[in-house]
């Protein structure tokens, strides 16, 4: 049987939005000549986002048309978005056009309204077309005596700005509600919906690709900021189907201790995520320094996410266990990233140290320490840590990274816990350190409790820190309790 | 020279041309119009009227010869009756006034866009407006 619709398709081109993570967020850029809308509430960034792309986007062989109806009149809008990086002075009247359509609006005459911005678009041929507010143009309609519907007014004013190709947003404030039987929202082939939400005392914007006809934008809701820049979108992180870059090598990291590497059945197999947990001053971030040092000596770049102190308090606390890193920041094998906002979002996370990574070509990441981390997301992405780390961690491990973090856990004498949070499942690999007592002295001591698809040992060792590092010592034997915390030695048996 | 004060003077000289003292009045009647076409687009034109009132209503304190013009009322247009006021004021007083009157406006413009924007903006109504005025360039 023959396929049919086999033929050559048109390929449809995709406009670069100027918006860093929109293009992927929406899959893969803007659809030329799309016709779409920018909604949501007041101060959501509607119009910063609008702007933005129009800046990115116009040229003199593209101009852009932007219609102001009502709500900002040309002045005011020039006067703050001027403030942005993006604002480009030179393209304001030029590239840029700036029409007011308030005299139309506030007639409630649609048919003058679509004569008006018809008669634009046929004189300037613009490539871009921004409608802001049209919100305010249906309540107008709304109020109005016209003879033209308003569903009538946006088909028609679809057909005119896709025959004169032109890539068109109209920006309104709507409410989630206003999306179902609403003629705009029917004819539109993309929709980006703007929110921002308060919970305690931290502000989180948030943007969803409701609809982008023709391709695949990535699903849910992704996080945005708004800065000095505009505005930067963080797409929410998708896990990287298996075998993206083949399977992982056959291969193990060193952690720079030579007794750890063999309790650990040859090193951290490369890829793997590893969760080292410990209580306070247990040795955590000297033992990941120390995976970060012994990379940077066999050649492996690294990254080192630090979330509860500056890059200069680490640089100073590695100094003490002997490791000095700073030549290698120089070098650029090694970078230390701080993130500490209170408002983060694991997807913002995710963007900052992928692209530290990427920076310096990393192999060995360590983020230091989840606890940390878990304190300076918003309270709002608190609630979905598990969830939203589980796909950060397939994300970098996918991306050919081996990843070390730290969690702290208590000291309890009655249980072993392996992780705050009940992470633990979602790492490869879990090394616990511990404090024991040991005829009535506190010593430390370690064990591999998980080594996925690998066999480890099962020995609990005594380690110390020391000026030249974490260094294992012997393993407890002749002893039982000692996961309680007291360590008795054994009984000798009958006999 | 305040550069309002500059860039009102480089567009009445640039309006005058090769025309003379007498030719002030359609000059100015024309720069006027310029005006009023740019600030209907940026603040529609009950903010152009607005705008118009307030400079009209300061330059009057020095000028009271200007209490003739009026802001415009027809679409885009500034002011109205600048020709007949400015001809029943001496030559040196009419140019002082009105240039007085558009350096008032062109002030509010850069208070509220800043000067580099402003600049822009003009020179979009003025082609041959200079990216940089200083006090020595200030023949059109």
């Amino acid at each position: 049987m023959t396929a049919r619709n086999q033929g050559p398709r048109e390929v449809i081109s995709r406009l670069e939005t100027g918006v860093p993570g929109l293009d992927e967020a929406i899959g893969g850029g803007l659809p030329e000549y799309s016709f779409n809308i920018i909604a949501g509430g007041a101060g959501a960034g509607k119009t910063t986002l609008a702007q933005q792309t129009t800046f990115a986007l116009s040229s003199p062989e593209r101009p852009a048309l932007y219609f102001t109806v009502m709500g900002e009149p040309a002045l005011k809008m020039l006067r703050y978005q001027q403030q942005f990086t993006f604002f480009d002075t030179a393209k304001v009247g030029t590239s840029i056009r700036f029409i007011d359509l308030s005299r139309e609006v506030l007639e409630g005459d649609l048919d003058a309204l679509l004569g008006r911005i018809v008669g634009q678009v046929e004189e300037v041929k613009p490539g871009l077309v921004v409608v802001d507010s049209f919100r305010t143009v249906i309540r107008a309609a709304d109020a109005g005596d016209g003879q033209l519907s308003l569903a009538a007014f946006v088909q028609r004013l679809t057909l005119h700005l896709t025959a004169w190709q032109a890539t068109t947003f109209l920006v309104g404030e709507y409410s989630q509600g206003e999306l179902q039987d609403n003629p705009v929202f029917t004819v539109a082939d993309g929709i980006l919906w703007l929110s921002q939400s308060m919970e305690r005392n931290s502000m989180v914007r948030k943007l969803q690709v409701v609809k982008m006809r023709g391709q695949a934008p990535v699903p849910g809701l992704h996080t945005m900021r708004i800065s000095d820049d505009g505005i930067q979108v963080f797409p929410r992180i998708i896990r990287r189907p298996p075998g993206d870059l083949g399977p992982p090598p056959d291969r193990r990291l060193s952690m720079g201790e030579a007794t750890l590497d063999a309790m650990t059945g040859g090193g951290i197999p490369a890829w793997n995520s590893v969760l080292v947990v410990g209580p306070s001053g247990s040795g955590k971030t000297a033992l990941a320094s120390q995976y970060i040092e012994e990379g940077l000596k066999l050649g492996e770049p690294g990254v080192v996410a630090v979330f509860e102190e500056r890059p200069r308090e680490y640089l100073k606390r590695a100094r003490a266990f002997g490791l000095d890193l700073e030549e290698t920041i120089r070098t650029g094998l090694l970078e230390i990233i701080y993130l500490r906002p209170l408002d983060l979002s694991v997807d913002e996370a995710l963007l900052e140290i992928e692209a530290a990574v990427r920076r310096v070509g990393a192999q060995r990441l360590v983020i230091d320490s989840l606890s940390g981390f878990e304190l300076a997301l918003a309270p709002t992405f608190r609630q979905d840590f598990r969830e939203s780390l589980y796909r950060m961690v397939g994300a970098l491990t996918g991306s050919g990274v081996t990843v070390l973090m730290t969690a702290e856990v208590g000291t309890s004498f009655s249980s072993l816990q392996f992780s705050p949070d009940l992470v633990s499942f979602l790492t490869d690999d879990i090394i616990l350190q511990r404090y024991v007592e040991v005829e009535s002295r506190l010593q430390k001591v370690m064990t591999v409790v998980k080594m996925r698809g690998s066999e480890h040992s099962s020995e609990l060792r005594t380690y110390e820190i020391t000026d030249s590092g974490l260094v294992v010592g012997e393993a407890l034997t002749g002893y039982t309790g000692i996961i309680t915390g007291v360590a008795r030695h054994e009984l000798p048996g009958p006999g | 020279m305040q550069e309002e004060q500059i860039l009102a003077d480089w567009i009445l000289t640039a309006e005058l041309g090769q025309a003379g003292a007498e030719g002030l009045p359609e000059a100015a009647e024309r720069a006027s119009q310029k005006l009023g076409q740019l600030l209907t687009n940026l603040v529609t034109e009950v903010g152009s009227q607005a705008l118009f009132a307030r400079a009209l209503q300061a330059a009057r304190v020095e000028h009271p010869f200007l209490a003739g013009v009026q802001t415009g009322t027809a679409p885009g247009v500034g002011l109205e009756g600048i020709c007949a006021s400015l001809r029943g004021a001496a030559p040196d007083v009419a140019r002082q006034g009105i240039e007085v009157l558009f350096a008032n406006l062109i002030g509010l413009l850069l208070v509220f866009l800043g000067e580099d924007l402003t600049r822009h903006l003009l020179g979009r109504m003025w082609d041959a407006l200079p990216a940089e005025l200083g006090p020595d360039q200030q023949e059109a």
